[in-house]
């Protein structure tokens, strides 16, 4: 199984991972860590490299992290040359149910861009799509 | 020489605070980080260029050459980002202009004292502070634009850190607020 770590600002990982719970149960190998005030980057990069260690149970790790160029994304930027994880900025509840649904059913490279794909499609102009359905013109939007 | 528009203590150096708040509220385009550490590590150098946002330029200088790279930054407004304070302090020595230093960030580690919010600092680190305050260089702590700034005196008084109101309680907010 690949390992899910989310690397948030604060306990926004943790939140997440508990709000996708509720809707997919109980998960294996997934962690949360949070960037807390007192760190820095240095502490952080430590951190990182523990969990992914401690959700990794052969098959890699996809990290997912909330804000491009914080903290969280260069931690996790300065682990990637010595392992093999693959990384999403701009994690949101759909990515991450996604990548917990799907992640039994094919290889590390293949989920990142699975999910990348989920990504896009996950932002959802809602008045846009209501007034498409409306006109009978089904909106294009992703499966969840 | 190219103009400082602020010189910022933070150990993280370029992160969520930095690019969503302060530069915005400079409007600067170039950013130079003086660290002899980052100086030497050409990957970690792309991880923080990356981490800027588009049409931000990154330099890095080792302590004894940033006063060339600014002269070299043809810029209006550059913001310079350093991890700790006697790096500051080595750049004043080096005939780096600048009237204030801005402390937002340093993480508490072993033999740290917490001065503001979240800003940790060792001896070491206080001594350099203080070093600047003397050079005339205005210290303050801030960690976002919309705050207050706090200056250094007094708040070292309060912390204990500074003979001789050692007793004086704390009366800087408690809870950190950093991103």
């Amino acid at each position: 199984m690949i390992g899910i770590l989310l690397v948030t600002h604060g306990p926004m990982g943790r939140a997440m991972l508990d709000s996708a719970e509720m809707i997919v149960g109980k998960q294996k190998n997934v962690q949360a860590v949070a960037l807390t005030p007192e760190a820095n980057l240095d502490t952080l990069r430590q951190e990182v490299k523990l969990a992914a260690s401690r959700v990794d149970a052969g098959q890699g790790v996809l990290v997912l992290v909330d804000l491009f160029g914080g903290t969280p994304a260069n931690a996790v930027a300065s682990n990637l040359p010595a392992h093999a994880y693959r990384c999403l900025c701009g994690v949101n509840l759909p990515m991450l149910l996604e990548a917990l649904e799907t992640r039994g059913r094919m290889a590390l490279p293949e989920l990142a861009a699975h999910v990348e794909e989920i990504a896009c499609q996950s932002v959802v102009n809602l008045n846009t799509a209501l007034e498409r359905a409306l006109r009978g013109d089904m909106p294009q939007v992703g499966k969840r | 020489m190219a103009n400082i528009a602020l010189v910022r203590v933070d150990d993280r150096l370029i992160h969520g605070q930095v690019v969503v708040k302060w530069l915005h509220h400079l409007g600067c385009k170039d950013i130079l980080i003086v660290d002899d550490e980052l100086w030497g590590d050409d990957f970690m150098q792309s991880v923080l260029r990356l981490a800027a946002p588009p049409g931000v330029r990154v330099h890095v200088a080792p302590t004894q050459g940033a006063r060339e790279q600014l002269d070299r930054i043809a810029s209006q407004g550059v913001l310079v980002l350093v991890k700790s304070p006697p790096t500051a302090l080595a750049l004043h020595r080096s005939g780096v202009e600048f009237s204030a230093v801005n402390v937002g960030g340093m993480a508490a580690g072993p033999n740290t004292t917490r001065l503001f919010k979240s800003v940790s600092a060792t001896q070491e680190q206080i001594a350099a502070l203080l070093d600047l305050q003397a050079r005339g260089v205005r210290v303050y702590f801030q960690i976002i634009p919309e705050e207050h700034a706090v200056d250094i005196q007094g708040l070292l008084h309060v912390r204990g850190s500074v003979p001789p109101s050692a007793s004086a309680p704390a009366v800087f907010p408690e809870r950190p607020a950093r991103t």
